[in-house]
């Protein structure tokens, strides 16, 4: 036998087989508990060994070699490249080791340093993303020890690998082995113990929830419910997620109801916490399909947004009453600061992208505006989220709840833009890197000050068509831009904003949104503007919306 | 002695039973009858070592006294890596069984049919037309084992495998010839031996030395199966099992720790590896992790305290 390096590691080796006429790499078998094989490639066997990471030819007897090694098991898989062969028998030994490793601690009781290592390994995220093997699930729920397995699961309190893997794999065996942990917390209303957060991993993991665990978790957050002033920021996000989880009710009403009943000022511990709280929505945001608590919001808002019209015709954030703006606050800064994902993806109703994006720096901001309290910064705030976020679920929807802005209303936008402005003054303005072709927080700014310019953009939108039913004319259209220009234009707003060019960004963002709605007219009125002002733009791809 | 189950005459371990108003099939596995039928080829090679090493029966006398001792401490080993005992020691339905069942990805289903042709008989030569493989091991009396397989040595319980186990002078890699696709695995000249003749089997391979040293188990032990580590230097008689091979079927393990292979430098294989071997010490060493598992089947289990190479 001629031992030569591993081929995954060495280009000579690597070389050698790309050379090959012969495309196929032939995996003859493969013992996956000890994580050696053969594979045939060119008439030659080889023979190789995970474990010590080596690769060897074999010569005509390697045949022999097959009949010999232990627990071979036939493979017949042909690969293209040798490392796709290397990679599958990685996994294979990987999800012997964790057969073994769960049927071990599951049955045996093993020392707690070696436990704590065993479980370790079953965290690496390679480890616990490869499923368990079908045929040995069903053993496992006959082998172990319920008292064994509530043993790992507090062991495992700090593995939220492993936590998850039992709620996602072992779900019935799981919940039988927290039954007494989750009796105790009900009747003894113990939460943030080691065993609460436990619970909610498996939980948050677990595809289904047995009845009687999904019974009994409902009966917890009812008992959270009448008595919400007890309970810590912590487990009220806990909570809230686990009434999700068991059909309870949606979150954000669970949470809403918390942050109204929650008088002890733990509001914003509440919002840190939603902050530490990472939530992984990445790869459904990538499938375009939104993470559950940005569709709850959205669907929160259109409620909202709703009940704002049908109320006071026109949803100026000042006219939202204190509680209103308290719950709407609650349940679009709990998504503002926990999202953590990449920019939300959705498109107007002519088909055209937009992009949705939280902004780290409203963090520190919205913080600020937590203590001082003040609910009409904070108001403004929440409708703007709250207004985009219903947006991108349901565009014509969320539009045709906003009705044109009487002109009488025009002052008092105006007052809300110097508050805004006076806003950022005090607390400072999100600065963007140079090299970012849409510094898109002017476009908060500026929505926030002239919300009609919402309304001004959805109009085809609603319409169907350039100005639809409800005509604009050119002069006031040219007149509020205008109206902007110059107040974006004011040097000392410049310098307290700390804006490099705040008119061409304004109309950038302006135009860009404009060009998107297919208003034409308005487009050829901010040229006019712009041709006045000397100013050159650039127009960008996409329209982006930061919150 | 075996007796058939239908006509309760003795029989030896043929496909059908002797007695000419039975002739029944016997349900001993293949490699076994194979092994039954020639049975000739090594009483003519046992009759012929005996005229050789002495006409005067002296030689008979050396075979009688090898035959006692070695009945007394024979039995066949098998060696594997610490991960595979592992798995072994769970219930025994934990094992894995079919890699097909957990692949979807990454597959290419077609490819040359005269290549997919002789892959084919490259499966039947390695895995035989049942699909069903028999285990190897060897005739051990109590040394270390084939540690070139692994660390860890398992003797197995000769009552419960001795109906399904045929032996083989020397190592399986000895008859192979050829290059593909014209392999042979050509075992007409190889001596065969079932339960009952492996005796004679292991006399006739080391007849000349047995007869010309002391009659120890360790030197006997040594002299029939010597493994430095590399597969192809190993000198053996060859155990094939017919499955299955489970817990129950264990009489012993020996774990060695010094003999471990070598872990590459993929942390996270390397520490699998690791820990498994960790684990077995914990179990052998300090008696603790499956007492009472390996107690109930009634395995005695040890770990080999000196590290050896």
């Amino acid at each position: 036998m001629t031992t030569t390096d591993d081929p995954l590691n060495n280009a000579g080796v690597n070389a050698d087989h790309n050379a090959s006429a012969e495309p196929d790499y032939f995996l003859i078998s493969f013992a996956p508990s000890s994580g050696t094989g053969f594979y045939d490639f060119q008439d030659q066997i080889y023979w190789f060994d995970l474990v010590r990471g080596t690769d060897s030819v074999c010569g005509p007897d390697g045949y022999a070699a097959i009949l010999q090694e232990q627990d071979q098991v036939e493979a017949r898989l042909v690969f293209a490249k040798l490392d796709e062969l290397k990679r599958v028998a990685r996994r294979e030994y990987l999800r012997d080791k964790k057969n073994t490793y769960f049927a071990l601690v599951l049955t045996a009781e093993v020392r707690s340093d070696l436990l704590r290592r065993i479980l370790r390994f079953l965290n690496e995220s390679e480890v616990s993303e490869i499923p368990l093997s079908d045929q040995i699930t069903p053993i496992l729920y006959e082998i172990a020890s319920r008292e064994l397995a509530e043993r790992v699961l507090y062991e495992a309190r700090d593995y939220t690998n492993v936590l998850k893997c039992f709620g996602r794999e072992l779900p019935s065996l799981t919940f039988e082995a927290l039954q007494p942990a989750l009796g105790q917390t009900i009747v003894e209303f113990r939460f943030g113990t080691e065993w609460w957060p436990i619970l909610t991993q498996v939980v948050s993991a677990a595809e289904r929830i047995p009845a009687r665990v999904a019974q009994s978790l409902r009966a917890l957050v009812s008992v959270a419910e009448a008595r919400w002033a007890e309970i810590g920021a912590r487990d009220m996000l806990a909570i809230t997620e686990l009434a999700g989880a068991v059909g309870y009710q949606p979150p954000w009403l669970v949470l809403r109801r918390a942050l109204v009943s929650n008088t002890s000022g733990e509001m914003t511990e509440l919002y840190q916490q939603a902050l530490a709280m990472n939530y992984d929505i990445t790869e459904s945001s990538r499938s375009r399909e939104y993470p559950a608590e940005i569709r709850d919001l959205g669907k929160a808002a259109l409620g909202e947004v709703s009940a704002w019209t049908s109320e006071w015709d026109w949803p100026f954030p000042w006219q939202i009453g204190l509680g209103d703006a308290a719950l709407l606050f609650g349940q679009s800064l709990k998504v503002a600061f926990s999202y953590r994902g990449p920019p939300l993806v959705g498109h107007l109703p002519n088909g055209l992208p937009f992009v949705l994006e939280f902004a780290d720096r409203k963090e520190s901001m919205l913080r600020e505006i937590l203590e001082t309290r003040n609910v009409q910064i904070a108001s403004i705030l929440a409708s703007r989220t709250a207004f985009w976020v219903a947006f991108l679920l349901d565009p014509r929807s969320t539009v045709s709840r906003f009705r044109p802005a009487r002109s009488g209303r025009y002052e008092s936008a105006r007052d809300v833009a110097r508050m805004t402005i006076e806003c950022y003054r005090r607390w400072g303005f999100p600065k963007h890197s140079d090299t970012e072709v849409l510094p898109t927080e002017s476009s908060i700014v500026w929505s926030v000050c002239f919300p009609d310019l919402i309304n001004f953009a959805a109009l085809p939108i609603e319409t169907g068509g350039e100005g639809g039913s409800i005509q604009w004319a050119t002069g006031e259209r040219e007149e509020t831009i205008v109206a902007i220009a110059s107040q974006a234009g004011n040097g000392d707003v410049n310098a307290s904003l700390g804006l490099r060019d705040p008119l061409s960004l304004l109309v950038n963002n302006l135009l860009s949104f404009r060009l998107y709605s297919g208003d034409t007219a308005t487009v050829a009125a901010i040229s006019r503007v712009l041709a006045a002002t000397r100013r050159p733009i650039e127009i960008t791809g996409l329209l982006r919306i930061v919150l | 002695m075996w007796l058939c189950e239908h006509c309760k005459k003795e029989i030896k371990p043929l496909a059908v039973c002797q007695n000419p108003k039975c002739q029944k099939p016997t349900g001993f596995p293949v490699n076994v009858q194979l092994a039954a039928e020639a049975a000739t080829a090594l009483f003519e090679a046992f009759t012929t070592l005996l005229q050789e090493i002495g006409n005067d029966g002296s030689a008979t006398a050396v075979f009688q006294e090898f035959s006692e001792l070695f009945s007394a401490h024979f039995r066949v080993s098998m060696n594997v890596q610490p991960e595979t005992l592992l798995s072994m020691l769970q219930d025994s339905r934990i094992r894995y069984t079919n890699l097909h069942d957990n692949l979807r990805a990454n597959m290419v289903l077609d490819y040359d049919p005269e290549l997919a042709a002789k892959r084919r008989g490259i499966d039947s030569l390695a895995f035989g037309s049942a699909g069903e493989k028999v285990t190897y091991g060897a005739v051990n009396l109590g040394n270390r084992g084939l540690v070139s397989y692994g660390s860890v040595c398992i003797f197995l319980r000769g009552d419960s495998i001795q109906l399904r186990t045929s032996f083989l002078e020397d190592n399986s890699f000895r008859y192979f010839s050829g290059k593909l696709p014209n392999i042979k695995f050509d075992l007409s000249a190889a001596l065969r031996a079932v339960w009952d003749t492996v005796n004679m089997l292991v006399f006739v391979k080391h007849g000349r030395d047995i007869n010309s040293g002391e009659m120890t188990v360790p030197r006997l032990a040594d002299l029939i199966l010597a493994s430095s580590g590399d597969k192809y230097s190993d000198r053996f008689i060859e155990a094939q099992i017919f499955p299955p091979i489970t817990m129950e079927h264990f009489q012993k393990v020996v774990y060695y720790p010094g003999l471990d292979r070598p872990r590459g430098a993929d942390r996270v294989l390397s520490e699998s590896a690791a820990l498994s071997a960790e684990l077995l010490d914990e179990a052998f060493h300090y008696k603790r992790l499956f007492a009472a598992k390996l107690g109930r089947v009634g395995i005695e289990f040890e770990r080999a305290e000196e590290d050896q190479e």
